[in-house]
């Protein structure tokens, strides 16, 4: 790409990025919320990495799109995934899943906050 | 004295919005061509394919992190002269001093301006020895 955007197609541009950034948060909190009782259900790892990936992603995202508290409360569940030690068995990976339960209520809550105060995509 | 002007910049995210937005943002600067990757690998194989002049690099990333492929971009004869600017949320001064002890040429913290970034790219470029002041 070589630049031949203007400052307004910019602005007008990053709009639309956030607006898509609200929806797509909002299919990936059900996804989040499957991938939290496997994790329950079964202490796979691979739960674990999918939600680290997803909410690092959230907050980084969410920060650049001026969605503080969505980024924040993402940020908190990415910081209690990348404690659970690298050698946790299933046992002990099952049992964080109910520690991060409220997190991702949080999450949630940020995020109806986000798109009650953000105008829909047209 | 020969000096470079900044052309073409590769910026490595694994994040596909920042990537589009840092890829509009410096889209603001004339004559800049832009290449993306996402992820560490690609940020290797890509400085080796396409010879930017200037590699931005997310620090946190799955896999190969940015710390880590600056390491093996100075390990590596072919890529070690490359610049480096790190992109991060961790820009901390102690942090910042960490990254320019790695050998970053510069840091710039996120979330960042998209009205600005071209701006801070290019003050960091102009201070690299055998960088060119941009001609626009």
């Amino acid at each position: 790409m070589t630049g031949k955007i203007t400052e307004a197609e910019l602005r007008e541009q990053v709009k639309v990025l956030a607006a898509k950034f609200l929806q797509r948060t909002a299919s990936q909190i059900p996804q989040l919320q499957n991938e939290l009782e496997r994790l329950a259900a079964t202490g796979d790892r691979n739960a674990l990495r999918i939600i680290q990936d997803i909410v690092h992603k959230i907050h980084g995202s969410g920060a650049m799109f001026g969605f503080d508290l969505i980024s924040e409360r993402a940020g908190d569940l990415e910081k209690f995934t990348t404690r659970v030690p690298a050698d946790a068995e299933s046992t002990a990976l099952a049992a964080v899943a109910a520690p991060m339960r409220p997190l991702l209520e949080g999450l949630a809550s940020a995020l109806v906050a986000a798109e009650r105060d953000s105008p829909p995509l047209s | 004295m020969d000096r470079t002007l900044l052309r073409t910049l590769l910026y490595v995210d694994d994040e596909p919005d920042i990537r589009q937005i840092v890829q509009m943002a410096l889209g603001l600067a004339p004559g800049l061509t832009i290449h993306t990757g996402d992820s560490g690998e690609q940020a290797l194989s890509l400085t080796r394919r396409l010879r930017p002049d200037l590699v931005l690099l997310d620090v946190m990333m799955p896999g190969l992190d940015g710390p880590s492929t600056l390491a093996r971009m100075r390990a590596e004869p072919s890529l070690a002269g490359f610049p480096v600017v790190f992109m991060t949320a961790k820009a901390m001064p102690q942090e910042v001093a960490r990254f320019r002890e790695l050998g970053a040429a510069g840091v710039i913290a996120k979330p960042f301006d998209p009205m600005k970034l071209a701006e801070q790219v290019f003050a960091i470029w102009e201070g690299i020895p055998g960088s060119a002041a941009r001609v626009s």
